[in-house]
């Protein structure tokens, strides 16, 4: 039987909510914001379900982040949202604790976290999450040469933020 | 320590998975599908009619039953609640046991026993579109309700969640029967029971 496009969108959108969700949760201080924007990208995806790409795995979670993204981006700009859709996980979410962190991690992700905007984004995707470079650029609607500069710069910068701890 | 291994390894931590949370995310996506849905099909909630349909379901060859069965197939309602249907065909059989001959020959049946075994196997309930499975039901009400009720009394006795475990039988039930025939066999020739479960 060949699968339906709602079926199909829907086990792509299973298979990457993890992926998703980690997304957000690196990038927020809020577990509960994490939550709602993981739901927010969900409603996206779902009224974009006419230019969903079928057939390709790894073209249908690029799309799915590159969602995630723009959520993202409307989130920086503007208020929180909650809705009921999250409550549950958001509940799950801030109950559970997570380890602490070594000091040297935290001086990195210190050290990434005041590169400038642009540049940030690109190593997050790049080392957080798994993306190529050309992909980590498609997700943020770059050129891939314009991503690649800043990528480099970003790499600089992070050098010299480094220099005095632990990277070569 | 190189750069690369340095930013992989400082990023930071996130919730740890487990059952619990999979669990989540699969009712998010089940939710954020129903919030997603376009409204304009939502059915009226008109004065209900006393039509007593629920038994209506037996017309046809099929029959409702309860009780716990095998195989139950997951599907999600448009209010976002976790069902399961369970389609089960079985050869036609007197009060006795015994099979009842109608029109097929015994290898007839068995042949159109095992074609709707491999359908009902492969069915895909979420592939169903639910506008379209409740107008099919909403049809055949209409033709074989006694009475003849207009569709405001009957689109007043099915809605919300009633509406949608209904027809998708229906529709169940309909496909395999449109499977049959485009086999060259006699729908009529097996006795299709369906369940169906909600909120467990």
């Amino acid at each position: 039987m060949t699968t339906s496009p709602r079926t199909e969108f829907r086990h792509a959108l299973r298979s990457t909510a993890d992926g998703l969700l980690a997304y957000f949760e690196r990038r927020l201080r809020s577990r509960d914001d994490a939550a709602d924007l993981l739901g927010e990208t969900m409603l996206q995806a779902w009224r974009r379900i006419d230019a969903f790409p079928r057939g390709d795995a790894v073209r249908q979670r690029r799309w799915l982040f590159t969602i995630a993204a723009n959520v993202l981006g409307n989130h920086y700009r503007s208020t929180n949202r909650r809705t009921a859709l999250t409550e549950r996980l958001r509940a799950h979410l801030s109950t559970t604790p997570t380890p602490p962190d070594a000091a040297e991690t935290t001086a990195i992700r210190d050290a990434v976290i005041r590169l400038k905007d642009a540049h940030r984004e690109l190593v997050m995707l790049i080392h957080w999450d798994g993306f190529s470079l050309v992909e980590a650029a498609e997700i943020l609607r770059l050129n891939p040469s314009t991503a690649r500069g800043r990528y480099a710069a970003a790499r600089s910068a992070l050098r010299e933020a480094l220099a005095e701890t632990v990277c070569r | 320590m190189d750069l690369d291994t340095l930013l992989t390894e400082a990023a930071p931590p996130v919730l740890p998975r487990s059952p619990e949370l999979a669990q989540q995310l699969d009712e998010l996506v089940a939710l954020s599908e129903h919030e997603a849905a376009p409204r304009r099909h939502r059915r009226r909630a008109l004065v209900a009619g006393a039509l007593g349909l629920i038994g209506i379901l037996g017309v046809g060859g099929v029959a409702t039953a309860s009780g716990v069965l095998p195989a139950w197939v997951p599907w999600t309602t448009e209010a976002g609640s976790q069902c399961g249907l369970h389609v089960s065909a079985e050869l036609r059989r007197d009060g006795s046991g015994s099979l009842i001959s109608g029109r097929s020959s015994a290898e007839e049946q068995r042949a159109t026993l095992s074609s709707a075994r491999e359908y009902l196997g492969s069915l895909d309930l979420d592939s169903i579109d639910r506008d379209q499975a409740a107008e099919h039901w909403f049809e055949y009400l209409e033709r074989v309700s006694v009475g003849h009720p207009d569709r405001a009394e009957l689109e007043a006795a099915f809605t919300g969640e009633r509406l949608d475990v209904h027809s998708l039988m229906f529709e169940a039930t309909s496909r395999l029967d449109a499977h049959l025939a485009a086999q060259g066999h006699d729908p009529g020739a097996i006795m299709t029971t369906i369940a169906n479960r909600c909120g467990e």
